[in-house]
C-alpha cells in the first residue's frame, strides 16, 4: 500500500491544531486509500496534494481562531473547558501576537511604512517580473523531447551579407544525403491556406513541411498518424494534419475526424492526424494546418532559397561534430556543384539559441540592472529599519528587563520584518500578467502555463526578509 | 430580531449528518455531499463548518476508538442535537415559503447582443 506524499502530509500536519490532527489526518489518509484503490497511486497522490493545498488556509485560520480565543494560561485553567494548550500552540499564539504588533507598528507611522513597502514592492516587483521573463525565454527547455539535440540550419553567403538565409532545395537534399550526424533532417515553410467553410472561405495559417519534421521535433499526432511516405512525394494523395486548436474550433472536436476530407485551397485533403494540445510549432505563431511540402530533386534551381531546415543530432554525436560534418558535406557539394553554389556556405545553431539569439544578451543585461535596483532598494529598506530600531531601544530594553530572552526578541523583530516583506512582496505576483504577454515565439504554452514560478516569488520574498 | 439562517453549506453538512446517522464522520460526510450534490468538498472547508456548527450547538462531536485503517488514527463522529434539527426545520420552512408559487426551471443564458446588430424596431 502506498503512502501519502511526505511533503503534503507534513504541511497538513503542521497547518492543523494539535488536537485536530488525529481525526483530520485520519480522514485524509482514508480518502487517499480510497483514491488509490479506485484510481491508482498517482491519482491518489494528486488528490491528497490538492486537498492539502486547498485546506491549509482554512486549517490555519481555524487553528489561529481557536488559539486566539482561548485564555492565555489555558494550561492552568482549573475548569479545563477546552483542549489544553500545547507548546506548539503557545508558539503559534506568540507569533500571532508578533504579527499583530508588527501591523500596529506599521499603522502607527503610516508615511514611513508606506515608504518601506513601496521601496520593497518596486525592487521585488521589477525583479520578479523580469526574472519570470528570463526564466520563460532563456532557462526553460523547449517543449520537445531532448530539445538540445534539435538544430536549425541556414545557408550563408558572406560576400552578399546573407548571414542567416533560407535554404535551397538542392542544398537540403545534399545535406540530408551526405551527412551522418543527424537522425533526421526536415524542412518547412510558412504558408497561408484557404479553408472552405459552410459560411464561406476562411484564411488559415499553416506550414508546408516534410514528413521527417515530425521525427526531428520528436512529436506525433495525438489522433491518427503523421504523413505517410507517398503523401510526402509529388503526385501522392493530399493529406493534412491539424492542430488541436483547429480541431476544436473548426471540426467541433470530432474524435472520428481522421480519414474525413476537408477542402483546402480548393482541393480535397484527407485529415490524417490531430496534434496534441501541447504542441507548438517552433518559431511560428498561430500555425493550424500542417500540409506536406512535396520536394522534388532537380525541379527548382539553386537560386531559390525558401526552406527553413531543422535537424536532430544523433544521441551519440556532439554538436561540434555534427557542425563539422555539415560543413564538410557543404564543401563537398560546392566543389562538385554548379555556378549557383559559389560563395554559399552553411551555418547551424541549436534551436533554442536560434530562437533567443537576438534578445539573450539584452535580457541578461536587463536582469543584471534589475538586481542592482533590488540591491539599492534593500539597502534603503535596511537603513529605514535601522532608524526605526534606534527609536525602539527603550522598548526593547523594557522587554528584556521583563524577562524576554534574546531568542524571543529576535523572533519578534524577524516576524515584524516578515510582515513588511509579505506586504511589500505581494505586488510582485501582480506583475505576472504583464510579463506573460511577452513570450517566446511559437511557444505560447510555456509562458501561459506558468507566468510566475512559485519559487521565484518565494526567493524574492526571502531576499526581502533576509535583508530586513 | 430573528436569528439569521445557516448558510447553504452548513445546511448540506447538517443534512448529511442526519442521513448518515451513527456513521457520520469527516470522510463519510464529505463523500455523502459529493455523491449527492456533485460538488467537490475540501477537508479544510468541511472541518471549518463542522467546528462552527459545533460552536453554535447544532451538532456534537465525539472521538471514536483508533482503528487499524486510516494509519491507525481515530475518527471523530458527529451527531445532531435538538437545536440542529430545529434549525434545519426552520431553514426548510423559510425556503419552502420563498419557493411557494414559483416553478423551478433552468435559467436560460441571456443572449448577448452584438454591437453591430441592428436594434429591433
Amino acid at each position: 500500500m502506498s503512502a501519502p506524499p511526505r511533503l503534503a502530509a507534513w504541511i497538513a500536519c503542521h497547518s492543523l491544531a494539535p488536537h485536530e490532527r488525529e481525526y483530520v489526518l485520519g480522514d485524509l489518509h482514508e480518502g487517499f486509500d480510497g483514491q488509490a484503490e479506485t484510481h491508482g497511486a498517482r491519482a491518489a497522490a494528486r488528490w491528497y496534494t490538492a486537498q492539502v493545498c486547498r485546506s491549509s488556509f482554512p486549517n490555519m485560520a481555524r487553528r489561529a481562531r481557536t488559539a486566539w480565543r482561548s485564555p492565555l494560561h489555558r494550561d492552568h485553567d482549573p475548569l479545563q473547558t477546552s483542549p489544553p494548550r500545547r507548546p506548539g500552540d503557545r508558539m503559534f499564539v506568540s507569533v500571532l501576537h508578533d504579527v499583530r504588533f508588527g501591523i500596529r507598528l506599521l499603522a502607527r507611522q503610516p508615511a514611513r511604512s508606506l515608504l518601506l513597502i513601496l521601496t520593497l514592492a518596486l525592487g521585488i516587483g521589477v525583479n520578479a517580473a523580469l526574472f519570470t521573463l528570463v526564466n520563460t525565454v532563456l532557462l526553460r527547455p523547449l517543449p520537445y523531447p531532448d530539445p538540445d539535440r534539435v538544430v536549425r540550419i541556414w545557408d550563408r553567403d558572406e560576400s552578399r551579407g546573407l548571414l542567416y538565409f533560407s535554404v535551397s532545395i538542392p542544398h537540403y537534399f545534399a545535406w540530408r544525403d551526405s551527412t551522418r550526424s543527424f537522425s533526421a533532417i526536415g524542412a518547412y515553410r510558412e504558408d497561408g491556406f484557404t479553408l472552405a467553410r459552410a459560411d464561406g472561405p476562411a484564411a488559415i495559417n499553416g506550414v508546408r513541411m516534410t514528413a521527417s519534421l515530425f521525427a526531428v521535433l520528436g512529436v506525433a499526432p495525438a489522433l491518427g498518424r503523421p504523413f505517410a511516405a507517398d503523401e510526402d512525394r509529388a503526385g501522392g494523395p493530399l493529406a493534412v494534419v491539424v492542430t488541436h486548436e483547429f480541431w476544436r474550433r473548426e471540426l467541433q472536436a470530432n474524435p472520428a475526424i481522421v480519414g474525413q476530407a476537408v477542402s483546402i485551397d480548393g482541393q480535397s485533403h484527407t485529415i490524417v492526424g490531430v496534434m496534441p494540445a501541447s504542441f507548438r510549432f517552433p518559431q511560428q505563431d498561430r500555425v493550424e494546418l500542417l500540409v506536406p511540402q512535396r520536394l522534388a530533386r532537380g525541379v527548382e534551381d539553386d537560386g531559390s532559397h525558401f526552406l527553413r531546415v531543422l535537424a536532430r543530432i544523433r544521441p551519440d554525436t556532439a554538436f561540434a561534430a555534427a557542425r563539422d560534418d555539415l560543413t564538410r558535406a557543404a564543401a563537398q557539394y560546392r566543389a562538385a556543384g554548379s555556378s549557383h553554389d559559389r560563395g554559399w556556405s552553411v551555418v547551424t545553431w541549436p534551436l533554442h539559441v536560434a530562437m533567443v539569439g537576438e534578445v539573450r544578451d539584452t535580457l541578461i543585461r536587463l536582469q543584471g540592472a534589475c538586481l542592482l535596483v533590488l540591491l539599492i532598494a534593500a539597502v534603503n529598506v535596511a537603513n529605514l529599519l535601522v532608524v526605526r530600531a534606534a527609536g525602539r531601544s527603550r522598548e526593547i530594553a523594557v522587554r528584556a528587563a521583563l524577562g524576554a530572552s534574546t531568542m524571543r526578541l529576535v523572533r519578534q523583530l524577524l516576524t515584524e520584518s516578515l510582515v513588511i516583506a509579505v506586504i511589500g512582496g505581494s505586488p510582485a505576483s501582480r506583475s505576472r500578467g504583464r510579463c506573460s504577454a511577452w513570450r517566446r515565439p511559437g511557444c505560447r504554452s510555456r509562458s501561459r502555463a506558468s507566468p510566475i514560478s512559485p519559487w521565484i516569488a518565494r526567493s524574492s520574498c526571502g531576499a526581502s526578509r533576509s535583508r530586513s | 430580531m430573528p436569528r439569521a439562517f445557516s448558510g447553504g453549506f452548513e445546511q448540506l453538512v447538517l443534512l448529511a449528518i442526519l442521513r448518515l446517522g451513527d456513521e457520520a464522520y469527516g470522510t463519510t460526510i464529505r463523500e455523502e455531499i459529493e455523491s449527492r450534490t456533485g460538488r467537490a468538498v475540501t477537508v479544510g472547508a468541511l472541518y471549518t463548518t463542522l467546528e462552527r456548527l459545533e460552536r453554535k450547538g447544532y451538532i456534537r462531536g465525539q472521538l471514536g476508538d483508533p482503528t487499524p485503517q486510516r494509519g491507525g488514527r481515530a475518527k471523530r463522529y458527529y451527531r445532531m442535537v435538538r437545536a440542529g434539527s430545529l434549525e434545519l426545520e426552520r431553514a426548510h420552512q423559510a425556503q419552502a415559503s420563498m419557493w411557494d408559487g414559483l416553478v423551478p426551471r433552468r435559467a436560460e443564458p441571456a443572449r448577448r447582443r452584438s454591437r453591430l446588430e441592428p436594434e429591433e424596431a
